[in-house]
């Protein structure tokens, strides 16, 4: 169901639109998976996970101020919108409540 | 300089992608690039590359503009391009009265010309079944040439019938007779009278408003008359079942009233006769080697009239062959070569009025040739005037420049200002239109009445007319307006708004070339009009070789009985007659002439087809010919006055084989009973319209023939007719008196000529009118942009004449380059129009170099008009303007 899940990439992404706050566009969205994450994308795969979110309603964009670089051309900017805030602190939530769960035992196992 | 990103992907990226995700796309594939073009430029622009063709993505890729911006016709932004294009209208009054004006008189022309086209290739449809019904002719070899009739004998049509079950129905009916008819008081000679079988108003599908077309020509001696001729004779009393008295068929009783032949018909009969009124005709004997009756087949639907066609050649050897035998008393294997190039054919209904050109015809056809002509006229008229509109419309693009800049940059996109351009030139095309169908609705009397028709106002105003107006409207709107709109929406933004004028606007090739055609055009016409008004100048002017001058033609002869020599005698004694003959008239139509074929050789059914003129002693005198042989006929020779012998023209002596040493004596054999001698030789005499080639000819005497030709020498004529008239009355002739000029009757002989020329003139005068006002427009156009220039030369010290000179240079360099097209193409054409003379000038190189001049001189005269009011400017005016 659209907007109820979102997959791996998606949400790295998300992730990345909000570290990168205020300054989120597909090049800076993109150095960052990079860098952070080690995901090498193209740019256009980056545009098309950017675009889904924001069918999705998790992000929302508006044209940047142009400058000198890029020809002067305008950036899209992505912000996060109140439903792509939640959708993070819900996983986010998930992934701790069922990170405690875990048994310590199995966290100290160690292949020989 | 920095490193561009390679041109062609980022032109494709361009092309494919949805505009409102260029900016973002573009922009980060140029970022991308700007990074990694300081390592290299070759990997930065692959990388590039690869990357527009990663994002050519279905999500990314340009669908339909309406799904980004609504509303592009909406409501108001159509009621701005009105009001734009209404004010632009109004800015420059002159500058859109020449546009729309020269588009309303290229449409008016148009619409006139259509109409007659249309007219002319409507003929005779109005007989429902008319797309089954052909005609039967008869075509013969004959004096070298081809005999053409559009009439067969009266065996002919039932023959067929008989013969093939493909023909469902035959119909005759023979052509214009006269008769004189008597009804109380009145008492007139009628021409237009048919004899015709009781099936034909039906196969004809003419109704009859009294009486019943299915039996109203049953009966003998019933006649069915129009309501024109009805009313000549009955006043306003019911017509049906009255009785007129004729002279060859006595009482006659009408049986039917028709209201009158449709105007599109090839004949126009006043009166149908039943068939069997004529009892020779009925019951005399059925032959097939004559003519005279026009035949008409009604033909099975699924019938191919080729294959039936085909098959008539069997009929001739079945039916002529053992006729001519038994008539002529010569040999089956005589008579089969004798009609051998004999060839029964049949031609559609509707395409006898254009394209039946036989001598014989009931009425003067139309010409196919006509059509095509005055069709292209028409084409050329409106493209003229198209073109005036589109260079007209682009020239003043200029003073638009500054709109379409702010437009563009308020958002406009291409495909909005091309939509508006649009919308302009058709609200222009459609004033254009509604003034051309008031013009043509205004001057379609005129029209009528020098084509000779009789087009109704109901025309224009019938459902499929007024549809195709507006479909033509349109059509002259996109066509016309296209061009300027893809041209003016094309402007740089930037680029207009900054010098205020968008750059080659003042010399467009297109515009060039436009014009070139325009004057090509008009030159070929000029052409054409002198070469058609040198030719029939030179018909009219033609020696005839007779005196056609003061010779009054009094019609009737046979009426007078018994007076017919003392009517004459009485006119030699009037002392202001010169001569007097009582002989055929000669002048008319070939088809007007009795003919016969004679052979210098005993009798011989395919010889020379030679026409009969019949004379008294004193014809050669009253008509002027000159004898080159012999002897005229005389009253002293017993055998002249038998009609034995013959005085014969040049033609016929050199037809028959015969020079100057042995034609005196010589024998013409008519056939075994019938033989004349030759006595004397006339110099060759137009007899007909010189547009045919003289054809032989013979004279002998008859005491009858059916006019007195009267040569007078007075200037007072009128009373000289009242005097003759009272004469011919004093002999109580129960036919009135009847008269008219030789020489009016010669200058009918061009009147189908002449009324093209005319029409031609009118129209050719038009086109040129369109080009220049067209070139005008152009020349104020240029005058217009080149003001601050002229100002600045002028104040350099350039004189008036310098400034003229530089203004019409490259308009008339145009009109010389459309002179240097024109010529060929022209003389060409005329060339091979000529040829369908038989008599004829050749084209002189000064005609072209005149049309030539004219043209120069026209387009001279109209652009100086502008440059000199251009240069005569104060310069201080244009220049302060800065």
């Amino acid at each position: 169901m659209k907007g109820t899940h979102i997959g791996e990439l998606e949400e790295l992404v998300l992730l990345m639109v909000g570290v990168l706050y205020p300054e989120a566009y597909g090049v800076s969205v993109m150095d960052e998976l990079d860098k952070q994450a080690g995901r090498s994308l193209n740019i256009s795969a980056v545009h098309a996970v950017l675009t889904r979110l924001e069918d999705k309603g998790l992000l929302e964009s508006k044209m940047s101020e142009p400058t000198d670089a890029r020809g002067g051309r305008r950036k899209r900017i992505f912000l996060l919108t109140a439903a792509g805030k939640r959708s993070l602190e819900e996983t986010n939530e998930l992934r701790n409540q069922l990170y405690n769960r875990i048994p310590r035992i199995a966290l100290q196992f160690r292949m020989a | 300089m920095k490193p561009r990103p390679p041109k062609w992907p980022n032109r494709f990226l361009e092309w494919y992608c949805r505009p409102d995700r260029l900016e973002e796309i573009q922009g980060d594939a140029h970022e991308l690039f700007d990074r990694t073009v300081i390592a290299s430029k070759f990997k930065a622009d692959l990388y590039f590359t690869w990357n527009v063709i990663r994002f050519f993505r279905w999500r990314n890729i340009r669908r339909k503009t309406k799904h980004y911006y609504s509303n592009q016709f909406s409501a108001a932004m159509l009621k701005n391009y009105f009001k734009t294009g209404w004010r632009n209208l109004m800015r420059k009054k002159a500058f859109s009265m020449i546009n729309v004006f020269g588009l309303a008189i290229g449409l008016t022309c148009f619409l006139l010309i259509a109409s007659f086209v249309y007219d002319e290739l409507s003929y005779d449809q109005y007989a429902a079944q008319y797309k089954r019904i052909y005609r039967v002719g008869l075509q013969l070899e004959q004096n070298g040439g081809v005999d053409d009739y559009p009439h067969v004998d009266v065996a002919v049509g039932a023959g067929i019938k008989s013969n093939y079950p493909e023909v469902v129905e035959f119909t005759r009916a023979t052509g214009n007779l006269f008769d004189y008819l008597r009804y109380g008081d009145v008492n007139v000679r009628e021409e237009g009278l048919t004899l015709a079988d009781s099936n034909f108003l039906r196969l004809f599908s003419i109704p009859l408003i009294e009486g019943n077309a299915d039996h109203a020509l049953t009966e003998p001696n019933s006649i069915v008359v129009s309501r024109a001729f009805a009313k000549k004779y009955f006043g306003d009393k019911p017509a049906l079942g009255e009785l007129l008295t004729s002279r060859r068929y006595g009482t006659l009783k009408v049986t039917g009233v028709f209201d009158k032949i449709p105007d599109n018909s090839h004949f126009h009969y006043s009166a149908f006769l039943s068939m069997n009124s004529n009892a020779r005709i009925t019951n005399g004997r059925q032959t097939w080697s004559n003519v005279g009756f026009h035949t008409y087949l009604l033909l099975d639907e699924h019938a191919d009239p080729h294959r039936l066609e085909a098959k008539l050649p069997a009929l001739i050897e079945k039916y002529v062959v053992p006729e001519i035998q038994d008539d002529m008393g010569i040999s089956l294997a005589d008579a089969q070569r004798s009609v051998n190039t004999w060839k029964f054919y049949l031609m559609p209904l509707s395409k006898i009025h254009l394209y039946s050109h036989t001598k014989y015809e009931i009425e003067a056809n139309g010409d196919i040739n006509n059509v095509y002509i005055f069709g292209a006229l028409a084409i050329f008229i409106l493209l003229l005037a198209c073109i005036n509109f589109m260079n007209l419309s682009t020239a003043s693009a200029a003073r638009r420049g500054v709109e379409i800049g702010i437009r563009k940059s308020l958002g406009s996109f291409r495909s909005q200002l091309v939509t508006q351009f649009l919308v302009e030139s058709m609200i222009l095309a459609m004033i254009a239109l509604t003034f051309a169908v008031v013009f043509a609705l205004t001057l379609l009397p005129f029209f009528n009445q020098l084509t000779g028709k009789q087009i109704g106002i109901s025309f224009f105003l019938s459902a499929p007319v007024l549809t195709s107006l507006v479909v033509l409207g349109i059509t002259v709107g996109l066509l016309a307006g296209t061009y300027p709109a893809v041209f003016l929406s094309s402007f740089q933004t930037l680029r207009v708004l900054k010098s205020n004028s968008p750059g080659g606007s003042r010399r467009s090739n297109l515009r060039s070339v436009l014009v070139v055609f325009q004057f090509a055009i008009s030159t070929a016409l000029i052409v054409a009009t002198i070469v058609a008004y040198q030719q029939l100048h030179f018909l009219q002017n033609i020696e005839m070789g007779y005196d056609k001058d003061q010779v009054v033609v009094v019609e009737n002869a046979g009426a007078l009985g018994g007076n017919m020599d003392a009517f004459k005698r009485k006119l030699e004694q009037d002392h202001r007659v010169s001569h007097v003959s009582h002989a055929t008239v000669p002048i008319g139509n070939a088809g007007s002439y009795g003919g016969t074929e004679v052979s210098s050789r005993g009798p011989n059914p395919s010889g020379t087809h030679i026409h009969i003129f019949t004379v008294d002693y004193d014809f050669l005198e009253t008509m002027g010919l000159q004898l080159v042989l012999g002897r005229n006929l005389s009253n002293e020779f017993s055998n002249d006055s038998l009609g034995l012998n013959v005085v014969i023209n040049e033609t016929a002596m050199k037809n028959l084989g015969w020079d100057e040493s042995n034609v005196l004596g010589s024998t013409i054999y008519r056939s075994a009973q019938v033989q004349y001698q030759v006595v004397g030789v006339v110099k060759d005499f137009h007899y007909t319209s010189a547009k045919e080639k003289i054809a032989p000819m013979m004279m002998l005497y008859r005491r009858v023939a059916p006019t007195y030709l009267v040569k007078v020498k007075t200037s007072d004529i009128s009373n000289f007719i009242t005097d003759t008239k009272a004469q011919w009355n004093a002999f109580h002739a129960d036919v009135p008196f009847s008269y008219y000029f030789l020489d009016d009757r010669f200058s009918h002989l061009y009147k189908a000529e002449q009324t093209t020329e005319q029409i031609f003139i009118v129209f050719m005068v038009i086109a040129i009118l369109i080009a220049c006002l067209g070139l005008f427009g152009l020349s104020t156009h240029s005058a217009e942009q080149r003001t601050r220039e002229i100002g600045i030369r002028k104040v350099l010290g350039s004189s008036v004449g310098q400034i003229v000179l530089l203004q019409s240079k490259e308009f008339l360099l145009l009109v010389l380059a459309a002179i240097v097209v024109a010529a060929p193409v022209s003389w060409w054409a005329m060339h091979q129009w000529l040829q369908t003379f038989g008599y004829r000038i050749s084209i002189d190189a000064t005609v072209i170099l005149l049309a030539g001049v004219a043209a120069l001189v026209i387009a001279l005269i109209t652009v100086s008009f502008q440059a000199f009011k251009a240069a005569m400017a104060n310069p201080v005016r244009s220049l302060r303007s800065e």
